[in-house]
This record gives C-alpha cells, sequence and structure tokens, in this order.
C-alpha cells in the first residue's frame, strides 16, 4: 500500500510539473534580432611605439588591390540586452582572448566586477588597462600565458582599453558602468537573439570599440519579435520584418566584392 | 753648468719618458682596440639584422608557389564559401595539401604551417597542432595584414620556442582574397650558429621576454680573444628597460667589464618582443708583448735612427760637459775663483795649458811684484807667505810694489821660508793623520831643493814657492814659480 501512494504521489508531482513548465513556456519569448552596417566600421588605427616593429616586410602581394580593415561583426561588436527582467552580468564576467581580439571585442561589466581573461591565443599576451584616451595604466602589465588565465579587476565605471605590451595591434575595450545586462553574440552575419524573455520593455544596443554605435527598443509582448540595429543610422523600430539574410557564403562573397572593388 | 744639468736632465726625461710611453702603447693600444670592437659589434648586429631581413625576404618568396598552388586555391575557395561555421569538413584536405606542399620546400618546410579562411579561422594546419582546424587567429598582425592582402613576416613564440613566421595572401582566379597561408620555421640552435658563422668570433644570442631562445659561443683561435659566454649576453638583459636608448631606438651597446667584453642589444621586428644580442672579447695588450715580437717586428724597428739619436744626445752630452768644465778658458776661470777663494795664494800654471798658462804666469807675476813692492814700502816687516793676503788686500793701495814680494832676499831668508813650510807640512800631515816619524828637515829641504831648480828651468822664473795644501785627504807640497 504503501508503495502504491509513493508512486501515485510521485505521477502528482511530475504532472504537476508539466503543467508548470508548459505554463513558464507559454510566458517566455525570443528577440531576433540584425545588425546592419557594421561593414561600414573600421578599426581605429592603434599607436605604436617608436621604437616597435612588427615585421621586416609587410609589402602588398602585387596582384590585388590591398583591402582596408574591416571590423569583424561576430568578433568586434557586442549586442547587449537590458531590462527589467535581465539580470546583470554575473561575477566574475570571462572574457575568451584568441587571434589578438578579446571576444567579444567590447566587454560591458559592473564597476569591481572581476574580469578573468581567458588567453586561448596561440600567442602569450602581456595585457595592462588604461582608460580610454589615457595613458596610466589602471591595471598593471603582466605575462598571460598561452591557455593560463588572469584575473583584473577594474577600479571605477568608464571605458577602459586592454592593452597589450607585445602587441599594439591587440584589440579589447572595457566598459563598465551600471545596468550592463545579458550579452547576445551576433554570427558572421550579424544576427545575434535572446530566448526566454519576459513581456516586458528591453533594449537593445551595439557597441564597438567601447563606443555604443546603435540602440532599440524592443516591446516583447506574447510573441517572438524581431529587431533590426542598424549602426550609422536611425534603428529600424521593433517589431519590424526580418530581413532575409544572405547566406554565410553569399555575405562573404558581397564582401570581397566590395573589398575586390575597393 | 746649466747645459750639462740640463742635459741631465733631459736624460732622465728621456728615460722616463720612455717607460711612460711603453705603458701609455698598451693602454691607447687597448683603448683604440676597445674603439674598434665597439664599432665592429655594432657592424655585426646590423649584419645580423640584414641576415634576418633578408632571410625574411626569401621566407616570403618562397612562400609565393606555395601560396599560389591551384589545388590549394580550390580548396581555399570551398573552405570560403562553406556554410558552416566550422570548417572540420574542409580542414582535413587542405592539411593534407599543406604537408604536401610543405614537403616540396626543401630547406624552408616549415614546422609551423596553416592555411587561413577570410574570417581568420585555420582551415588546415600541419606541424604544431597538426590538423587542429577552427581556432581564430585573424586578430594577430600577421594574419590580419595578409588576409587583406599584404606580404608580411612576424616573430613568433609558441610553447617557448620563437618562430620566424610569413604569411601571404591566397587568391583566387586573380579576383577574390580566400584566405592566407603562415608559414614558421623555428630559431633552433643550427639556425643560431649559421647566424654566428656570418660574424666569426662573436657570441650570438636570440631573446624574448625573459627566455633566451638560443645562443652559440665560437672557439676563440689560437692566440684570439674569446667572445664573452651566452650566460653574460643573457644576464643584462633584465635590466635592458632602463636604458633609454634601447626604449628609444630598440638597440644600445656596452661594456661587459667583468667579462672583459662589448656587447650590442638589437629588438627584433615582430609580437613577442624579441631580439638579438652579439658580443665580442675586448683585447688587450699583454704585459710581456715585448717578448712575443717576432723577426718581422723586429726588423721593422728604425734602429738607425734610434742609435743615431742615441749617439747624437751622447756627444751632445760630452760637448757641453767639455764646454763647461774641461775648456782652457773654463779651468783658467776656476783656478782664478779658487785663487781669489782661497787658501792658495798663487795660481798653478802646472795645471794649466796653452794661454791659460800664459795668463795664469803673467797673474802670477803680478801678485809677486805687488809682494814685492808692499815688503819694501814696509821695510821688510812684511816677509811671511802668510802675509800674502794682507798685502794682496793693499795691493791696490800699493800699486807696482808688490810683483817681488814673496821673493826671497836671500837664502837664509828663504831657508826660513822653507822652515814655516816644513813645519806646515808636518802640522797637515798629523791633522790628516799621516806618519811624520821619517819626515825630517834635511831630506824635506833637499827635496825643495829640486823641486825649486825644476820650476825654475821649466817655467823659466827666478825662484819657487812652496805651499802646503791638502789633497784628496793627504798632505802635499805645492810648487809655483815665483819672480
Amino acid at each position: 500500500m504503501a508503495s502504491r501512494r509513493s508512486l501515485g504521489s510521485r505521477r502528482w508531482a511530475g504532472l504537476t510539473a508539466l503543467v508548470f513548465v508548459t505554463a513558464g513556456s507559454a510566458f517566455a519569448h525570443d528577440v531576433r534580432g540584425t545588425l546592419t552596417g557594421a561593414d561600414a566600421l573600421s578599426p581605429a588605427p592603434r599607436t605604436t611605439p617608436t621604437r616597435w616593429r612588427g615585421s621586416f616586410w609587410e609589402v602588398p602581394n602585387g596582384a590585388l588591390a590591398i583591402t582596408s580593415p574591416r571590423a569583424n561583426v561576430e568578433r568586434d561588436l557586442a549586442v547587449v540586452l537590458t531590462g527589467s527582467s535581465v539580470e546583470q552580468s554575473r561575477q566574475p564576467v570571462t572574457v575568451s582572448v584568441e587571434g589578438g581580439r578579446c571576444r567579444p571585442g567590447t566587454v560591458l561589466l559592473s564597476p569591481g566586477t572581476t574580469l578573468t581573461l581567458d588567453n586561448q591565443d596561440l600567442l602569450a599576451h602581456e595585457f595592462y588597462a588604461v582608460r580610454t584616451g589615457q595613458e596610466e595604466r589602471v591595471v598593471p602589465a603582466e605575462v598571460t600565458a598561452v591557455r593560463t588565465r588572469r584575473q583584473v579587476s577594474l577600479p571605477a565605471a568608464g571605458t577602459y582599453e586592454l592593452r597589450d605590451a607585445r602587441q599594439p595591434s591587440f584589440r579589447c575595450w572595457l566598459v563598465a558602468g551600471a545596468g550592463q545586462g545579458r550579452v547576445l553574440p551576433p554570427d558572421r552575419t550579424g544576427a545575434f537573439v535572446a530566448t526566454g524573455l519576459e513581456d516586458g520593455s528591453y533594449t537593445v544596443k551595439a557597441y564597438f570599440e567601447g563606443v555604443e554605435r546603435a540602440s532599440a527598443e524592443v516591446a516583447v509582448a506574447g510573441r517572438e519579435t524581431t529587431v533590426t540595429l542598424a549602426i550609422g543610422a536611425a534603428s529600424a523600430p521593433a517589431s519590424a520584418p526580418v530581413s532575409a539574410p544572405a547566406t554565410p557564403a553569399e555575405a562573404e562573397e558581397q564582401r570581397h566584392h566590395r573589398r575586390r572593388d575597393h | 753648468m746649466l747645459f750639462s744639468r740640463f742635459w741631465m736632465v733631459l736624460l732622465v726625461l728621456v728615460a722616463g719618458a720612455s717607460v711612460a710611453a711603453m705603458t701609455m702603447a698598451r693602454k691607447t693600444y687597448d683603448h683604440d682596440r676597445a674603439s674598434d670592437v665597439a664599432v665592429m659589434v655594432d657592424s655585426d648586429r646590423r649584419m645580423v639584422e640584414e641576415f634576418l631581413r633578408r632571410d625574411a625576404r626569401t621566407r616570403l618568396d618562397d612562400l609565393g608557389p606555395l601560396a599560389s598552388d591551384t589545388s590549394l586555391v580550390s580548396l581555399m575557395v570551398t573552405a570560403t564559401r562553406r556554410t558552416s561555421d566550422t570548417p572540420a569538413a574542409i580542414g582535413p584536405a587542405i592539411s593534407t595539401r599543406l604537408r604536401e606542399l610543405n614537403l616540396g620546400l626543401g630547406p624552408l618546410r616549415g614546422e609551423v604551417l596553416f592555411a587561413v579562411d577570410p574570417r581568420g579561422l585555420i582551415v588546415g594546419r600541419v606541424g604544431l597542432q597538426e590538423n587542429e582546424v577552427g581556432q581564430f587567429v585573424g586578430g594577430l598582425p600577421l594574419v590580419e595584414r595578409a588576409i587583406a592582402g599584404n606580404v608580411r613576416d612576424d616573430l613568433w613564440e609558441i610553447s617557448g620556442t620563437a618562430y620566424r613566421m610569413a604569411a601571404r595572401p591566397v587568391i583566387s582566379d586573380g579576383r577574390y582574397y580566400v584566405g592566407a597561408v603562415v608559414h614558421g620555421l623555428a630559431i633552433q640552435p643550427r639556425f643560431v650558429e649559421t647566424v654566428a658563422q656570418l660574424i666569426p668570433g662573436a657570441s650570438v644570442i636570440f631573446f624574448g621576454v625573459g627566455q633566451t631562445y638560443g645562443g652559440f659561443t665560437p672557439v676563440p683561435e689560437r692566440g684570439g680573444v674569446a667572445a664573452p659566454p651566452i650566460g653574460s649576453l643573457a644576464d643584462p638583459l633584465r635590466t635592458l628597460g632602463q636604458r633609454s636608448e634601447w626604449t628609444t631606438r630598440g638597440a644600445v651597446s656596452f661594456d661587459l667589464p667583468e667579462q672583459g667584453g662589448r656587447v650590442a642589444y638589437a629588438a627584433l621586428p615582430g609580437s613577442v618582443g624579441a631580439g638579438i644580442a652579439v658580443g665580442r672579447g675586448l683585447p688587450s695588450m699583454p704585459p710581456d708583448f715585448l717578448l712575443r715580437a717576432s723577426k718581422d717586428d723586429v726588423g721593422r724597428v728604425p734602429f738607425a735612427a734610434i742609435l743615431s739619436a742615441v749617439a747624437g744626445l751622447i756627444l751632445a752630452g760630452f760637448a757641453l760637459f767639455y764646454w763647461e768644465y774641461d775648456s782652457k778658458r773654463k779651468r783658467l776661470i776656476a783656478a782664478m775663483r779658487e785663487l781669489q777663494s782661497g787658501p792658495a795664494n798663487r795660481v798653478d800654471p802646472l795645471l794649466l795649458d796653452g794661454f791659460a798658462r800664459d795668463v795664469a804666469v803673467a797673474a802670477n807675476e803680478g801678485i809677486d811684484e805687488v809682494v814685492k813692492r808692499e815688503i819694501g814700502r814696509s821695510g821688510g816687516k812684511l816677509r811671511s807667505v802668510n802675509d800674502l793676503e794682507s798685502l794682496l788686500s793693499n795691493a791696490g793701495e800699493v800699486p807696482g810694489s808688490a810683483a817681488d814680494a814673496r821673493l826671497p832676499l836671500n837664502e837664509a831668508d828663504e831657508q826660513r821660508q822653507w822652515r814655516e813650510v816644513f813645519e806646515q807640512f808636518v802640522a797637515r800631515r798629523r791633522e790628516c793623520g799621516e806618519a811624520v816619524d821619517d819626515v825630517t828637515w834635511d831630506r824635506f829641504s833637499s827635496t825643495l831643493q829640486k823641486s825649486r831648480a825644476e820650476v825654475v828651468s821649466r817655467a823659466r822664473s827666478r825662484s819657487a814657492l812652496f805651499t802646503v795644501v791638502v789633497k784628496d785627504g793627504r798632505a802635499a807640497v805645492k810648487a809655483a814659480p815665483l819672480g
């Protein structure tokens, strides 16, 4: 008898949980978005020390025109969603460093948050941090070997540059301030998605090199919502029709044509 | 006096200058060699840099055929047009083709070789972490610039080993960039030795931040200067950043006093903060360098000129000494000064010759005349030789009366004078500690008579004047013509 009662209570408990999950799913919605105009972004040239030389030779190939540096959408841009039901960035924030970049290129975090730099690069780095536009090191230089981590903490709100004493070309920006939300990593076409959002108002922002380049208000109300973040132009209204994205290969082909024309 | 002394001073100066010149020559030699080595080390450093520059160009050029291989380009086009995020499907095919092409590079076969798609992802890999694809490297300056169309080199450090990297873009149909190939050669001991052979006799190290990638110290040739060991080149790396030349120019050179060497450091272009150091030993002249002189060295010494100079100096010394001491004029002046200062009352003509003797005889005659006149005027009271000084001092007052003053008036007077001389002689001998027992008046007067006769006949004088002198610590009687 006891075992029958126990089996029955388990069935009730499972049924109750199923009902709650179904109900929750009915109120959670996704926001899908697209970044446009990112191809127009060019990385700002970096100031290199006087004696620093990156190579003996850097010459054009002689057959095809050199392409100008372009922003890498999936790595250099950061999309952040903020809103009443979005959790703030968690402690510690871990940033992957690979290929001479951190991903995302702009890291958003709250002041005092511990930032873990995970060096997944081929080469060792010697990171230090300065406030944008200043040269005083707020985080001292220290070698971070390949496949090791280093934890740093930013003292106050503001925009910082994470630099590499060995490679002046290294790029990474840190934005410390209140109200940082959920990071939505874009893919190479600029598409991003936020899942499991409750109904309400949200804000989506795009950052490049530590600067907010686009933002849009999103109202989630009972269905999937789309948004287009147009960099360099006014943001498209929420729930606007989603333009059919090109396949990755097509997008790459288009980029090649642009480079060639350039 | 002055010139002969000057000559002695000159001799001392010459001797001192010779010793000083010998010492200074060693220092000058060492200093000049140190300057030469400083120039040489800087030249070595530039030569190594130029070699590495040319080496980079060679690697970039040799990578050209690989980057334009049609099979590889075709595979890269496929990788670029893939729809998946990861290149796992095409990766093995690209890696295989890269392996085949790498073998064809011969001595430039890369220890690291990979292909990167336009997004900066590795799509094929040979060597280090072989076949691992999908890693993003597009932000590294070498790859980023190669994807953009540049031919570029770099220096990487992977797992403690430095790699000379080179990258070229991969171009499809002459119209599209479809990625890049990246090639790397490790800085192995053999490569370091090859570099060191460019600058024989010098040590070389390749260094990075906090470590040395490789080094070579040559074995010194027989009698050659030993180059500083690798460790002594690596030691100053810790404090290199404190040198302003290093921070501003990326190159600095300085002495290593403890190792007796000179070293030059130069930063190498690249992403790891690497550099090279070259060092040479400072040669110094050994203390026994004269013993090491060869026949040729000895043959090059201008002995004729040196001997001529020495002979000239000796002759000049003799001439100065003769002029100042031995000439007739100087001897006469000395005799006159002796007469003036005493104790002699006459000039001894036997010590002089030529015109000086004539002058001495004339002077003696003058003195005698003064004495004679003085005696005559004094009525014979002044008859002693010991009165000569008073006579001579009054010579000016009694002109023409002292010429025969010291001439004995008669034999008894002469005997009396000789007796005084005898007594003075005995007294001087006692003073000088000589025996006086065998000195008798008879023998003494007999000797004086003979001596007077010789003087009279030789100097054609009327008599002889005897005085007692002490010479070389012994009493002696000196005879001089009189009258």
